[in-house]
C-alpha cells in the first residue's frame, strides 16, 4: 500500500469516515495513513475540530434566527446533540 | 417532607467541572470515533462512570486529564460492541490518537474561532446549505430531494464547501501564528 497521500484523498477519506459512508477498503487505507504519519493525525484532529465548529455554528445560527438573540461566540456544542448522518451517498 | 433532593456540594462541583470540560472531552472522543453522534453517545456513558468515580478525584489535579482516561476506556468498550457491525479504528490506533489528541486539544479553541470567521465568508446560499446539512441531521438524499437537486451533485458541492472551509481555517491559523 502506498503510504503517501494527497490532500484531496485525505479529505475524501475524512468526510467518508465522518459521514458513515466509508467502505472497508477506504477504512483500511485511512487507518494505515493515520498510523503511519503524525502529520496525517494532526490533519485528522483539525478536520474533526472543523466539523465540530460547523455543527456548533449551525446550531447557534438557527437559535439566533428563531429566538432573535445573538449567541455569536458562545460555544454551544452541548446545546443540541446531533445524530450521525448515516446512509449518505456512495 | 419534600420529595426533592437538593444537589450536594460534590454534585454541584461535578456538574461545573463536567460542563467546563465538555467541549474538550467531546473533541477528544471525536478523533477516535470519527463522528459527533458516537462521541456524544460515549461521553454520556462515560459521564456516568466519571460521576461514580468522582469521590476518588483529587481536586488539585486537572479534571480533564482525570476524566479523559474514563472516556478513553468507554470509547474502547463502545468500539468493541460496534465492531460487530461497523468499521472502527483498532486499539493501537485509538491509543495513539488519544495520546496525541490530549496535547493537540490546546489548538482546538483557535480552530473553532477561525472556522466561525470562515463560515461567515461564504456566500449566503452556500452558508444556508452548510447550516441545513449540519443542523438537521438530514441525509443528503433527503436534502437533495427537498432542494430539487441531484443527490451526488449536492454531496459533491457540500464536500467542496467543507474543503474550502478547512483550507480557510488552516490559512487563518497560519496567519495568526505569524502575527
Amino acid at each position: 500500500m502506498n503510504s503517501e497521500s494527497n490532500p484531496h484523498e485525505l479529505h475524501r477519506l475524512f468526510t467518508a469516515k465522518t459521514d458513515g459512508t466509508i467502505t472497508p477498503e477506504e477504512h483500511e487505507r485511512l487507518s494505515a495513513l493515520l498510523k503511519d504519519s503524525a502529520e496525517v493525525r494532526q490533519q485528522w484532529f483539525a478536520f474533526q475540530d472543523a466539523e465540530a465548529a460547523l455543527l456548533a455554528w449551525s446550531q447557534r445560527e438557527t437559535l439566533r434566527r428563531e429566538a432573535g438573540v445573538d449567541l455569536a461566540g458562545q460555544g454551544s456544542e452541548q446545546a443540541m446533540p446531533q445524530q450521525n448522518r448515516r446512509g449518505g451517498l456512495r | 417532607m419534600s420529595d426533592q433532593t437538593e444537589p450536594s456540594p460534590s454534585s454541584e462541583q461535578f456538574i461545573t467541572l463536567l460542563n467546563a470540560a465538555h467541549g474538550r472531552l467531546l473533541g477528544f472522543l471525536r478523533v477516535m470515533l470519527g463522528n459527533n453522534a458516537d462521541a456524544e453517545d460515549v461521553l454520556q456513558r462515560a459521564s456516568m462512570t466519571i460521576w461514580r468515580k468522582f469521590g476518588e478525584y483529587d481536586a488539585s489535579k486537572d479534571f480533564f486529564s482525570w476524566a479523559s482516561s474514563f472516556a478513553f476506556y468507554e470509547a474502547k468498550n463502545f468500539q468493541r460492541v460496534a465492531a460487530r457491525s461497523r468499521l472502527h479504528f483498532d486499539d493501537e490506533l485509538m491509543q495513539r490518537l488519544a495520546e496525541e489528541r490530549v496535547h493537540d486539544l490546546d489548538h482546538r479553541e483557535a480552530r473553532l474561532a477561525a472556522m466561525d470567521h470562515c463560515v461567515e465568508e461564504l456566500q449566503t446560499a452556500d452558508r444556508e446549505l452548510v447550516r441545513e446539512f449540519y443542523l438537521n441531521n438530514t441525509e443528503v438524499a433527503t436534502l437533495a430531494e427537498r432542494l430539487g437537486r441531484a443527490p451526488q451533485t449536492l454531496y459533491n458541492k457540500l464536500n467542496t464547501l467543507r474543503r474550502l472551509l478547512a483550507d480557510c481555517m488552516k490559512r487563518r491559523l497560519a496567519q495568526e501564528a505569524r502575527t
